[in-house]
């Protein structure tokens, strides 16, 4: 005897059973789409903060830059100085390449933008220079000659006592206490310490360091007149008379830098040497 | 009017051995050609084999309807266990001898001698797996006097491998294999069964879906199928009589199949 509302019943219940699972994966990948719509963007915020990041570690090489050691410094500078004077104009084209074939060379063709700034570097000499750059050593930030007569005026205003820390402070910039600018350079790249460093070097009178690192602040940037004059001592310091004086010509063609005019007739006048 | 349609629809797949319910598909038509060409050949057993409902037992009755006329042929549906009574039938239906004693294997062979047969008499012994070991010796011995050549089916199993391994493999003997239906086959077989039966509208109502999902159920099997389209149309029966607005009569319904299955046991349900 056929029972058909007892089978339709079977029949129902048998296709429940074979489409829950189904319904199941079905309601898994649903719920799993959700909540990938929803924890998506979160994930891509913190993978776009960490791509940030690694971009700017990009930008910034830490371990390809010429600074590496003192040995690398002084035997590319050694090249460099014995290059002719084409260097300059191959400058924007080493910008574009990787920083691990890079090639420390004087770049000119940023005058047109530099301003003309006096700066009063010119009229300090290597002591004054000494106890000046002593206070920045504990700063990032960017050598400016604004920022040095401050600290003339004050060492002019400062009592004997105050004097005696100023020794202190010299004791400690020895070139032990430059490794550690050295390695905060390396660290953010930041221009002001490069200057420092070369300012410090050329100081110590090791030119072909101050050149170096005179030349990676051109590289960092162009519109330092600080960083071309230590460079163009460091060149005339070095034996290159003929081409500091080409490099503070072509300089000059772009910029209306007096320290650089003053620099460039002492150097042409023989009074600097 | 339907409603008999329905029914006598459900008669045509009752489960019943009858030569004229066979459907000659396109596989199954080499098969039995194969057959009829090796019970010409001087062999001395034929093996047919396969599953259980792929169709043996109504090939071996089609053959015996279609040579009955042309030689003499016996065909044993249902096995005889019992030696005595197996010798006893054979000397009875092929050389019309009736004895009242008992008829051992020699008697047998001495009895065999003294007929001639312009062809060989052949026996058809369905079910063959259901005899003895010591029988199915009888039986080969037989065959190796040549004076009775027999065609057997078997159900292929492993053990029923063994048996035809034990038992003819030495034997000059053709084996065929029978399969289940394919999709196709079947969509065939069902619409040729019925428009066999002049159910040309029901025949009609059966596409590709249906049958795969037939297919689906008992793979094919031939004596499943019979079995789930006879609740089928039971089925079908039903809601013409009960709730005929529950009929597409365009298209057999795919829930009707499924619930012929639950009744005939074939879903789990």
């Amino acid at each position: 005897m056929l029972n058909v509302h007892d089978l339709e019943r079977r029949w129902l219940k048998y296709k429940i059973k074979s489409h829950l699972p189904h319904f199941s994966l079905a309601t898994v990948l649903v719920t799993a789409a959700v909540l990938l719509f929803f924890y998506l963007p979160t994930i891509d915020n913190t993978e776009e903060i960490v791509k940030n990041t690694e971009d700017k570690k990009a930008v910034l090489p830490k371990e390809t830059l010429p600074v590496e050691t003192d040995n690398d410094i002084k035997r590319k500078s050694t090249q460099k100085v014995q290059m002719p004077l084409e260097v300059p104009q191959n400058t924007q084209k080493q910008e574009v390449q990787h920083p691990s074939s890079m090639v420390l060379k004087p770049s000119l063709h940023f005058m047109d933008n530099i301003e003309d700034t006096l700066n009063p570097y010119m009229e300090m000499d290597d002591k004054e220079q000494l106890e000046q750059e002593s206070p920045l050593e504990s700063s990032n930030e960017r050598i400016e000659p604004p920022s040095e007569k401050p600290v003339e005026k004050l060492q002019e205003g400062l009592p004997p006592k105050e004097k005696k820390q100023m020794l202190t402070i010299k004791k400690n910039e020895d070139e032990s206490d430059l490794k550690d600018v050295i390695r905060r350079f390396k660290k953010n790249k930041n221009p002001a310490l490069s200057l420092f460093i070369a300012k410090r070097y050329y100081a110590l009178e090791q030119y072909q360091k101050s050149y170096n690192y005179a030349l990676i602040t051109n590289e960092i940037d162009k519109n330092i007149d600080e960083s071309w004059i230590i460079f163009s001592k460091s060149l005339v310091k070095l034996g290159q008379h003929e081409l500091a004086t080409l490099t503070l010509k072509t300089y000059l063609k772009n910029s209306k830098s007096t320290q650089a005019e003053i620099l460039l007739r002492k150097i042409e006048a023989g009074d600097f040497r | 009017m339907k409603s008999s349609f329905y029914l006598s629809s459900k008669e045509v797949f009752l489960d019943v051995v009858d030569a004229k319910e066979y459907v000659q598909l396109d596989r199954v038509s080499t098969l039995y050609q194969s057959l009829k060409d090796s019970v010409k050949k001087p062999l001395k057993m034929i093996l047919l084999y396969g599953k259980p409902g792929t169709g043996k037992s109504m090939m071996l009755n089609k053959l015996y309807e279609d040579i009955k006329e042309q030689q003499k042929v016996v065909m044993y549906h249902t096995p005889l266990v019992d030696e005595t009574e197996f010798l006893k039938s054979l000397a009875r239906d092929i050389y019309g001898i009736r004895p009242f004693e008992e008829l051992n294997f020699t008697q047998f062979n001495e009895l065999s001698e003294h007929y001639e047969f312009e062809k060989t008499p052949l026996v058809l012994l369905d079910e063959a797996q259901l005899y003895s070991a010591t029988l199915m010796e009888k039986i080969r011995l037989i065959s190796d006097a040549r004076k009775i050549k027999f065609v057997i089916t078997l159900h292929k199993t492993e053990k029923e491998d063994v048996i035809a391994k034990e038992h003819f493999q030495t034997r000059i003997w053709e084996s065929l294999e029978l399969h289940n239906a394919t999709v196709s086959e079947l969509k065939i077989y069902i619409q040729k069964k019925l428009m066999k039966n002049n159910c040309f509208d029901v025949a009609n109502m059966f596409d590709n879906k249906n049958v795969k999902c037939i297919h689906n159920i008992t793979s094919g099997n031939y004596r499943d199928t019979n079995k789930l389209l006879d609740a089928l149309f039971s089925l079908y029966d039903w809601y013409e009589e009960n709730q005929p607005t529950k009929i597409n009569y365009s298209n057999i319904s795919t829930k009707i199949i499924e619930m012929a299955a639950i009744r005939t046991g074939f879903i789990n349900a």
